[in-house]
């Protein structure tokens, strides 16, 4: 059995309508509109113990959504979530020791005292043993580097540190699975690859299953073996990262700084199936299968006298746009 | 005894919290024994204008006042967090942290908690009675302190289930904090002699927020002997069976609404 | 001229703000109604007792009715004389906000000022003006109490204008709360604190003549202009003379206000600028 299960997961949010105009602010205190809005739209899939699976979709496509409901604090207004064979909704207090939660933007630490005052509440709340607790306590101290700010307050921390604390705080009862909703969000890049470094070492160690969230297409390529991307409350698609850009393999990117008088009718002329994109750059995107590089480097060579340029295969950022336009242009 | 365990450590943790905003904290017990003062005063000016109030002098008030106070500030000590809660935390999603816990949520909004500032309503209350008890004579024997002490208590507990009723709606419809609000303000005139109210108020604060029950009859015991017909011993097992059933209701109503709690959407 | 409207025109978007921002929550009018029904009713209880225990039909120069008149419009007046300024800076500040507003070309008092307004013309519109009038329509077409007529409408003019002096001066009083909040970085307390003052010392609770030589005192302090005076007035019960002396202390109070506002929040934004980084 998969351990997680997500059936037919839908959620219908109820928003008021409200008009801009003081007027209709005034008619609103006495009557008020709503219009239905559909976060989530029948999304299934399934995980197995062990994977780390990214979650990903442009703002408001419902990823947050999905997660709350994951948790067992939003509920669906159609299907189901199923831990470990259990109803989400049914069993809150015994699915709850089995996750751990990071929100980004919210913290779960005891903001006004030290660190370390966090840490063992969680372990009288989470009932964790004085063996177990010492083990992981020592083991996620040294995997995040915590102990040099352990016993400073939580308010005094920087982001990067309350964001490492945070992630040991969600482990600090070994749960089954994780949910990270925005880990890396404002973080530097170094602190960026000390988390993914440690999500990747606790996935290994411990076998915790890990489900995030991230706008961070880095984070995506360097953790997750699988991906689900949705747009608009429905799944795009649901597969390995190596498949999706395989399926959208075989385009190139070609770089180069925009110079004055640049002209971009010859490489029209050349061939349409070009894409040209300029602001600071420009940026020619196109399929190996309608476009000869070489040829196509010839004359950017020798018409353009370009000998600065880049070549880049594409990005899992590429193919998320691609999927949303298309998703756009189907309805 | 896991959950007492625990209790102590979720205070431990909340009063560290306070104290690390010391002046803060000091400016609130300030703020709330200065309210006090100013509400004290106002009492004494609109009741210094008559001897006597239905048969009750400034001090006699002033002492159901006080006694009134402390019943209001020891809930306000213990159970603050669910002012936030019917309020704002379940409209901004604040709560989801709890529900994310393996403990009951009643548990932990009530434990996470001790608001230090009520001290300024205890400490003031405190002062009121010892004041106005130094000039008054009270009939002070076993049954009568006993009936005042429970009636303490219970008057606290009962104020704790009204607030977590009406918190625990919040669950269902988002806000329901103004709703406390008037509760606490309609409570707060069982500060005054129910003998100046009409019929249905007194019945109100006999049966259906029996504020009056606990407090009224306890304080009016010691100027002279009940004659409502039952013995001051009767009297202390009604008040705390009623409070028992009180307590049990509102657990029960917290955990129905708890049920629908749902996250903010984004 | 031209150059004060388009000064004026910069801070419209402000008084927009208010007026929504207090538009938003209708449960929060309904709310209040339900507190101040409440209230007025054991008002009306308290003082009732108090008159019949009382040999006089008069205490401190108020009849049974003109009481319970003074306490209804002080609550409703309360209502008006209500600014969101200190708790808005205050949040502000925690978030640190506040320098995006102090980069921008406004005057960080006058924008506060006419959010303030904002939210204080919605509260007039739809709530002071509607309820004065039933109540004052009651107690007149009862006759719990009489005016003079020609009299009472100088009595409501001369109270619009304390009216709007009460809500400026209120919202100065709420503008130095907001910015010692540079300091204590906490809000609650300091605003309760001012409340209680506020309350007490400005008659809003007890008519400030129950107070004997202190209220004398009490009805020369700034406060007294929050609540007393103003309804004090709408009631007829200041002469003439009094109501032009009280208008010179109230602008001399308000611009001794604007004084301190001024030179404390200069003192206070070199601060932030310390904290910030």
């Amino acid at each position: 059995m998969a351990l997680i299960e997500v059936k037919n997961l839908s959620k219908t949010f109820k928003k008021p309508i409200r008009g801009n105009g003081v007027l209709s602010m005034v008619k609103t205190l006495f009557s008020r509109k709503y219009e239905n809005i559909e976060a989530v739209k029948d999304v299934s899939f399934e995980i197995e113990q062990g994977e780390i699976v990214g979650y990903i979709g442009a703002n408001g496509a419902g990823k947050s959504t999905t997660i709350k409901m994951m948790c067992g604090i939003l509920f669906p207004t159609n299907g189901e979530v199923i831990i470990d064979q259990k109803s989400v909704l049914k069993h809150r207090k015994e699915i709850n020791q089995e996750i751990g939660v990071v929100f980004g933007q919210k913290t779960q630490l005891w903001w006004d005292i030290p660190l370390i005052e966090t840490f063992k509440i969680l372990k009288s709340i989470y009932s964790v043993s004085d063996k177990d607790y010492e083990e992981r306590f020592n083991y996620l101290c040294d995997l995040l580097d915590l102990r040099s700010f352990m016993n400073q307050n939580v308010r005094s921390l920087s982001l990067g540190q309350r964001m490492r604390a945070d992630f040991a705080a969600s482990l600090i009862h070994n749960p089954k699975i994780l949910y990270l909703d925005e880990p890396t969000i404002g973080l530097d890049v170094l602190v960026k690859d000390k988390i993914r470094k440690a999500i990747k070492e606790l996935n290994h160690h411990y076998n915790t299953t890990v489900i995030l969230t991230t706008h961070d297409m880095k984070d995506i390529e360097e953790l997750c073996s699988r991906i689900i991307i949705i747009d608009k409350g429905t799944i795009l698609y649901d597969g390995s990262l190596e498949d999706i850009k395989f399926k959208f393999g075989n385009i190139k990117n070609i770089v180069f700084p925009l110079f004055e008088d640049f002209d971009e009718t010859k490489i029209k002329e050349f061939n349409k199936a070009i894409n040209i994109e300029i602001d600071d750059n420009v940026r020619l995107s196109f399929s190996l299968n309608d476009v000869d590089l070489d040829a196509l480097l010839l004359l950017l060579i020798s018409e353009y006298k370009i000998s600065d340029f880049k070549i880049f295969d594409i990005g899992i950022e590429d193919i998320t746009k691609e999927l949303y336009a298309k998703n756009e242009e189907n309805k | 005894m896991k959950y007492i365990k625990l209790y102590f450590k979720y205070a431990k943790l909340s009063i560290m919290s306070k104290l690390s905003y010391k002046s803060n904290t000091i400016i609130g017990i300030l703020a709330f024994l200065f309210t006090e003062i100013t509400s004290i005063l106002t009492l004494f000016i609109i009741v210094s204008q008559v001897p006597e109030l239905n048969g009750w002098d400034r001090y006699q008030i002033a002492l159901l006042y006080g006694i009134t106070n402390l019943a209001i500030g020891i809930d306000h000590l213990f159970t603050d967090k669910l002012w936030n809660v019917a309020y704002f935390e379940v409209r901004s999603g604040s709560m989801d942290s709890l529900f994310l816990r393996p403990l009951p949520v009643l548990f932990q909004t009530i434990a996470c908690e001790i608001q230090l500032e009520a001290l300024g309503e205890i400490l003031t209350a405190i002062f009121l009675i010892v004041f106005c008890a130094s000039n008054l004579a009270l009939i002070v024997n076993f049954s009568s302190i006993l009936l005042l002490a429970v009636g303490i208590i219970c008057a606290s507990l009962l104020i704790s289930s009204f607030k977590i009723i009406i918190a625990s709606m919040a669950f269902a419809f988002k806000r329901t904090g103004p709703f406390l609000q008037i509760i606490y303000n309609f409570a707060n005139y069982s500060k005054y002699p129910l003998n100046i109210f009409p019929k249905i108020i007194r019945f109100a604060f006999t049966f259906l927020i029996p504020l009056g029950l606990c407090i009224f009859y306890p304080v009016s015991n010691l100027f002279q002997p009940l004659d409502i017909g039952i013995s001051p011993y009767l009297l202390i097992v009604i008040i705390i069976s009623i409070t028992v059933v009180m307590l049990i209701l509102a657990v029960l109503i917290w955990n129905y609404f708890a049920k629908r709690y749902e996250s903010t959407g984004s | 001229m031209k150059r004060i409207s388009n000064g004026i025109k910069k801070y419209i978007p402000f008084f927009r703000a208010g007026l929504k921002s207090f538009l938003v929550y209708k449960a929060q009018v309904y709310g209040w109604l339900l507190i101040g029904i409440v209230e007025i009713l054991f008002l009306f209880f308290l003082y009732n007792a108090i008159y019949k225990n009382s040999n006089s039909t008069e205490i401190g120069g108020f009849t049974f009715y003109e009481m319970i008149l003074y306490g209804v419009t002080s609550f409703v007046f309360a209502n008006v004389v209500s600014s969101e300024t200190g708790w808005n800076i205050f949040v502000e500040v925690r978030d640190g906000t506040i320098v995006n507003t102090l980069t921008k070309p406004v005057s960080y008092r006058l924008r506060h000022l006419f959010t303030c307004f904002g939210e204080a013309f919605f509260k007039i519109c739809f709530v002071a003006f509607p309820l004065l009038v039933v109540i004052y329509g009651i107690f007149l077409g009862c006759g719990f109490v009489a005016f003079n007529p020609i009299q009472f409408i100088f009595n409501i003019l001369f109270f619009i204008i304390f009216m709007i002096l009460a809500i400026v001066i209120n919202d100065s009083i709420q503008y130095i709360v907001g910015v010692l909040t540079f300091y204590t970085q906490h809000m609650f307390g300091l605003d309760m604190f001012f409340t209680a003052i506020k309350n007490f010392l400005s008659g809003a609770m007890v008519p400030l003549s129950y107070m004997g030589m202190f209220g004398v005192v009490f009805s020369y302090l700034p406060f007294a202009f929050l609540a007393s005076t103003p309804i004090l007035i709408l009631m007829g019960k200041v002469n003439i003379l009094r109501i032009l002396m009280f208008l010179g202390i109230a602008i001399g109070y308000e611009v001794l206000l604007e004084v301190i506002n001024h030179s404390l929040f200069r003192h206070c934004v070199k601060k932030i600028v310390v904290q910030g980084g």
